[in-house]
């Protein structure tokens, strides 16, 4: 059973610093086929101050801010029974390799369905950069297996 | 907005590990099949962020990326490795606060043709 007394819990603000270096890895392994994602010259040439981070990066920020993932220790869940069930992005300006990304988290919500079969625990991450424009906002749906 | 459209091959246990190392997830459930046989489950699968990700690139393929404002998927099945997906986004109707100009689009990836495996959607203004 999961304990709601977890909501509203704040985890330490956390900065990390967008690695050139795994943009490109991140844009191989997904194939992406436009340059400003993984070619500084291209990516400066549309007007940007370096590689552009994909539209689901920011989860990726998340997992190297907090590792291992936030909630495990916090709740003493075991991972091999956890699932990404939700995910939301809602974007507020792009993010660039070298910027360093402010990330404050909570968990926002904790709840069970199917007579408790099922858990839910939901994260919410708020990212400024490094001029502390907000970025992005994102939320993050586990899905715990129980019983 | 004209229909979006993207299908990736087969996926392969070495995309996996690509996207673990480029994404930070380095969660062995996709990566050490003893770890997903603890865990339950037959083989590796993918991770969920991965078709995530395809998604993402099939609209920044075809619209500028600052044009997107909101990005949100349920994750309804698992990937397998060897899967084809096939992802789409077609428009849809706006939601009550959708701001005049943007479009709403219906986000799915199906996978081996009949499996829905993540539905979503996306709110675009392409005047941003």
């Amino acid at each position: 059973m999961l304990d709601t007394r977890f909501i509203g819990h704040e985890f330490p603000e956390a900065v990390v610093e967008i690695d050139k270096g795994l943009l490109r890895l991140f844009a191989k392994a997904t194939g992406q086929t436009h340059p400003i994602h993984f070619d500084e010259a291209a990516a400066q040439a549309a007007g940007h101050r370096s590689i552009v981070a994909p539209l689901t990066y920011g989860f990726s920020l998340l997992l190297a801010a907090h590792d291992p993932f936030p909630i495990l220790p916090l709740m003493k869940l075991d991972q091999r029974r956890c699932l990404h069930g939700e995910q939301s992005f809602t974007y507020r300006g792009l993010m660039f390799a070298g910027d360093r990304i402010r990330l404050r988290t909570r968990v926002s919500d904790v709840y069970e369905k199917a007579n408790g079969r099922l858990g839910f625990v939901v994260m919410q991450t708020c990212c400024l950069n490094q001029l502390d424009e907000p970025v992005l906002d994102m939320s993050i749906t586990t899905v715990v297996r129980q019983g | 907005m004209k229909p979006l459209q993207l299908d990736i091959a087969a996926i392969s246990r070495s995309t996996l590990a690509l996207f673990a190392g480029g994404s930070n997830d380095h969660n062995p459930i996709h990566l050490d099949v003893d770890v997903a046989r603890a865990g339950g489950h037959d083989e590796v699968f993918a991770q969920g962020m991965l078709t995530m990700a395809y998604l993402g690139r099939m609209m920044t393929d075809s619209v500028p990326q600052d044009a997107i404002q909101t990005f949100s998927v349920r994750f309804v099945d698992i990937v397998h490795v060897g899967d084809e997906l096939s992802c789409s986004g077609t428009s849809t109707t706006p939601e009550a606060g959708d701001p005049p100009g943007s479009a709403r689009l219906r986000l799915q990836v199906m996978a081996g043709g009949d499996r829905t495996v993540l539905a979503g959607h996306a709110l675009v203004h392409p005047d941003n």
